[in-house]
């Protein structure tokens, strides 16, 4: 069917309720992340704010996960509680981080809870297994050690047997993978500039081959040319190394050709998730569709930008139903109420928290929220 | 590089004025306090030294103006020609030959001691914030804010005389042989005991909560962060923050150093040791102003001496000031 | 600004009172004191009792009067010492941090100067030249240790004011067309309040010892009571070997008192503009009630025991 033809559709042509998005936890060599029912605050008692409402999703081996949201959002704070990262005064308050340990020597691989791993546990999956780019880049590094030993401690530390030489050459091999020079290694980090800096988190981030690496923000602070620079090696680098990424981002559009799927998160929550190409092309959530009208197309007629009406949620006085109720064009009854869990789609492995799609036949779905993708055979003409 | 030459080129300035001052206030104050001075002595000591008295002061008497005396002064110091010290009747120069070495050594390992238990104390106290430890804290306040030569007393009279656990009073027994042998030597690390733990305990708390403040702020930095999300053993991370929460103790060693000083004088005082403290008290008693300026100088000229040593140290630690321009 | 919030912290709270009971017997110690201080009176040396309470000198004077009286002195010279150094450390460094360039290099190089030359030898130097008329009038005294001890806080100020007067606000002032006192009034001296409560907390500190120690040495003048000159002739007359604690330990802690107070109450704007020293939350029994660790370890963000986690989770999401 071509994209003509669907102000006619109803909804329930196309879409169902379903159970709300469970995740089974499986253990198959399949997923490298598994998160279920994940719950972030900070503070207590009656200072208690929800940062992260839970929060489920798994991320398969090799793929890319792109996190996006406005500020606020919990997209960091997510990641960062998962992998025991947060500082105080946060506290996680429920739920299972399942990471999937490859053994290094071939043996079976291990399930390791994130959540109730202890100091130990922990320190033997860092870096080795998880890695982390930090948002800011900028001051990530140790003001006073050149960034050639930031590098041969953390090989030092996971890989006791390789020799100082050998830690020197890895170094550099890592260095050359990310188009740094091999002297940038006895330079301290005031003498780089961003985008040096920048890179040599990302070359220190695959230092030991990990499964996962996390990157928090990584351009935010760059300026285009150097953005676009950065992506570009992240691609050929996941290309060459099939490591499983979790990218978080305001920035859509990033995630567009980054991304395998996306996530979009609203308030702690988890309000839409599907394939790079179907958010982008036809996105179910009101706040989705915001944020992709928010962004100048490259190509294609122009249009009004119109952003999204209202400010940033208040996570200490979020209202009762649905969190983006108060700024969404699509307001109903229903959704002052009750809050939307996130419900699958029918026929396919999206998911969307919103009564829009939630199957009720007197709902009339917006037309910009009912697109189907482009898929590549289609030519126009009757369907 | 440039900023050794830039720092010590303030301390040459610094010593300059110290110098200067000596040849000013005498000449500020009404009453003629050198002719007094000269006057005292007269009778006392030989016409050459009243001589010398008069020269160390620039050729105070003679018809000569402001300038010229400036000069005579300042190539007379160059000759180590400080005066004559009434209250000791010899020249200050030799005097101060023999006290300053124990003043400095006094000074020198209390402040080694209390910067380095100082700063490691506060670099705990900063990591295991929050744990019973933090009760430290207004325990060395409290000793901080009692002034030296008190806290000095008290020991003195606690651990000296009641309950005898250290000698008291001087550097050494009277009944050993000063020379570079053993047993002199253990014997004055015995008597330096209690002066040393007095000045440390008046001082170190200052390097403790600094420590201790510095350390907290870079625990908030990103870069103990992903020291820790790269699954360092936690004595690493605690180094990561340690060595950059350090630099402004470091920085601070100079104004430290004043105050050291100062509390250090008395507490030689408090135990009769023979360094500067107690010569420096006769002086002032006296009104005699050719030691009391001959201490002065010697002071200011090591404390700079120290400052610069600091700000090497300084230099070496922090890569970012090599190659910008420091404030 | 900001609201002024009580301060909870037990430290502040402390030195708040600690320097309030000093405060008031500054005032009005004079008054209760029983007995002229110099009066030589009563019989010597006598321990303390119900007539004395901390009994009296080898001259026959009232210890406790003097105690009470001294106060005076000693309070209010630190405090005037501390108040124009301060001035003068507003004055020197605000001046030049916000002008900056030549007046910056040269007023830099004079806190510099001032901040290498050992204190109280410099002030032993000065002070043992001044006629004894000079030495005493407490004013005289006050205004020479200020010399001495304002260097640090110019240095401190004319950071701050280099790092204010590159924001936002002072730059848009700027653009307005603001005279640049106004600016420097209006717009970064409120910023400049917590820092400059800081450096004079700390210079009063440093007043303190500094009017003691020459007090000691006998540098000021004997017929003006303070702390510092009880200790004096408390030493002359061999107080300590003599055993008479009543004589020299008092005075001593009431100069570490005050000391403390002043310390503890910098613990407290320290902590007000470095937000990351302030405690964190929750004492240790909450934290044990909620099966959390007795501090937050870093990378070890902590979770809630389960049983717990249900009563603090604010209002339910509606599910299907």
């Amino acid at each position: 069917m071509s994209i003509e033809r669907l102000d006619t559709q109803t909804p329930d042509e196309v879409h169902e309720i379903s159970q709300p998005t469970a995740v089974s936890l499986s253990t198959g060599r399949e997923f490298v992340l598994e998160v279920s029912n994940f719950s972030v605050n900070y503070g207590t008692g009656d200072q208690m704010v929800r940062a992260v409402n839970d929060v489920s999703f798994s991320l398969r081996r090799s793929t890319v996960l792109g996190v996006a949201g406005e500020s606020g959002s919990g997209k960091s704070t997510l990641v960062y509680a998962m992998t025991r990262l947060l500082r105080a005064p946060g506290i996680i308050s429920g739920g299972v981080v399942n990471l999937n340990v490859t053994a290094s020597d071939g043996a079976e691989d291990e399930i390791l809870d994130l959540v109730t791993a202890n100091e130990k546990e922990l320190r033997r999956i860092r870096w080795s297994h998880v890695s982390i780019v930090l948002q800011s880049a900028l001051s990530a590094l140790d003001p006073v050690r050149r960034v050639g030993r930031e590098f041969d401690e953390v090989l030092k530390t996971h890989r006791p047997d390789m020799k100082k030489a050998e830690r020197r050459e890895r170094a550099v091999t890592l260095l050359t993978m990310v188009g740094l020079e091999k002297d940038r290694l006895d330079r301290f980090p005031h003498e780089l500039s961003g985008g040096q800096r920048q890179r040599i988190m990302i070359a220190l981030a695959l230092a030991l081959d990990p499964e996962l690496v996390i990157m928090d923000e990584p351009t935010t602070a760059l300026d285009v040319v150097t953005q676009r620079e950065i992506i570009n090696e992240l691609l050929d680098l996941r290309a060459q190394f099939n490591f499983a990424m979790i990218f978080i981002t305001h920035d859509l559009s990033l995630l567009v050709e980054l991304a395998d799927e996306i996530v979009v998160m609203y308030a702690g929550a988890i309000v839409e998730r599907a394939l790079a190409s179907e958010l982008y092309e036809a996105p179910r959530h009101p706040y989705t569709l915001g944020l992709l009208n928010s962004f100048p197309p490259m190509s294609g007629d122009r249009r009004e930008l119109t952003g999204i009406p209202g400010s940033p949620p208040d996570l200490s006085d979020l209202p009762v139903g649905c969190k983006f109720s108060p700024r969404c064009p699509y307001v109903m009854a229903r959704c002052r109420e009750e809050d939307p869990h996130l419900m699958t789609l029918k026929g396919s492995e999206r998911s969307v928290a919103c009564w829009l799609h939630a199957g009720d036949p007197d709902v009339r779905v917006p037309v910009e929220l009912t697109r189907q993708v482009r898929t590549p055979n289609v030519h126009g003409g009757p369907s | 590089m440039r900023m050794i030459f830039r720092r010590f080129a303030l301390y040459a300035l610094t010593a300059w004025v110290a110098i200067t001052v000596n040849f000013i206030l005498p000449r500020l104050m009404p009453g003629n306090p050198i002719q007094n001075l000269i006057g005292k002595l007269q009778g006392q000591v030989t016409a050459n030294e009243i001589n010398a008295i008069r020269l160390s002061f620039g050729g105070v008497g003679s018809k000569s103006g402001l300038p010229h005396q400036y000069w005579i002064y300042l190539t007379q110091l160059f000759h180590g020609n400080l005066g004559i010290s009434i209250t000791l009747g010899a020249p200050v120069s030799s005097i101060l030959r023999e006290s300053v070495p124990w003043t400095v050594g006094l000074i020198g390992i209390s402040t080694i001691i209390s910067f380095g238990v100082g700063t490691f104390a506060g670099a705990i106290l900063g990591w295991t914030r929050g744990s019973r430890f933090d009760s430290l804290i207004p325990t060395a306040t409290f000793f901080q804010a009692v002034p030296y030569f008190f806290l000095a007393t008290v020991m003195l009279l606690v651990f000296g005389s009641d309950l005898h656990w250290f000698p008291v009073l001087g550097a050494y027994s009277q009944s050993v042989t000063p020379g570079w042998n053993w047993t002199y030597i253990l014997n004055i690390i015995r008597y330096a005991e209690l002066p040393v733990i007095s000045i440390v305990l008046s001082s170190i708390a200052g390097w403790m909560l600094g420590m201790r403040n510095m350390m907290i702020t870079m625990i908030g930095e990103d870069f103990v962060l992903m020291a820790v999300a790269k699954g360092l053993p936690r004595r690493k991370v605690i180094m990561h923050a340690a060595r950059n929460a350090v630099l402004p103790s470091i920085a601070n060693l100079s104004l430290a150093i004043g105050l050291v000083v100062s509390g250090a004088l008395l507490v030689e005082l408090v135990f009769n040791y023979p360094g500067v403290g107690d010569l420096l008290l006769q002086a002032v008693l006296n009104e005699d102003y050719p030691l009391i300026q001959g201490i002065f100088l010697v002071i200011t000229l090591t404390v700079l001496a120290a400052n610069l040593i600091a700000d090497f140290i300084y230099l070496a630690l922090d890569p970012r000031t090599r190659t910008e321009a420091a404030i | 600004m900001k609201t002024l919030r009580l301060p909870r912290s037990p430290k502040v709270l402390l030195g708040l009172g600690i320097m309030t009971f000093f405060i008031i017997m500054t005032v009005i110690g004079p008054w209760l004191a029983p007995d002229n201080p110099s009066e030589t009176d009563f019989l010597p040396n006598l321990t303390p009792s119900w007539h004395h309470w901390l009994g009296t000198t080898s001259l026959g004077q009232d210890i406790f009067s003097q105690l009470l009286v001294g106060a005076r002195a000693t309070m209010v010279v630190a405090l005037l010492a501390g108040l124009v150094a301060t001035l003068l450390a507003v004055t020197i460094g605000v001046t030049a941090g916000y002008f900056g360039g030549k007046t910056d290099d040269g007023l830099t190089l004079l806190s510099n100067v001032f901040l290498a030359l050992p204190g109280l030898p410099l002030l032993i130097v000065i002070d043992s030249y001044l006629p004894v008329t000079s030495r005493s009038n407490s004013f005289v005294i006050g205004i020479v240790i200020s010399l001495t001890g304002w260097a640090w806080g110019a240095r401190v100020l004319r950071a701050q004011t280099m790092s204010l007067r590159n924001r936002d606000f002072v730059e848009a002032a700027r653009i307005i067309g603001e005279k640049r006192y106004r600016i420097m009034f209006s717009e970064i001296a409120p910023n400049l309040l917590p820092i400059l409560a800081s450096s004079l907390l700390f210079t009063v500190l440093y007043a303190i010892g500094a009017y003691v120690t020459l007090a000691y040495i006998g540098l000021t003048s004997t017929s003006v009571w303070n702390w510092g000159t009880m200790l004096y002739w408390a030493q002359s007359n061999n107080a300590p070997l003599s055993g008479e604690w009543y004589w020299f330990v008092p005075p001593g802690i009431c100069i570490a008192l005050v000391g403390t107070g002043l310390a503890l109450l910098n613990f407290g704007i320290d902590e007000f503009i470095n937000p990351r020293l302030r405690a964190a939350g929750l004492t240790s029994k909450q934290r044990r009630a909620l099966g959390l660790p007795r501090r937050t370890r870093l990378g070890l963000t902590p979770v809630l025991r389960p049983a717990m986690a249900k009563k603090v989770a604010p209002a339910k999401l509606v599910s299907q």
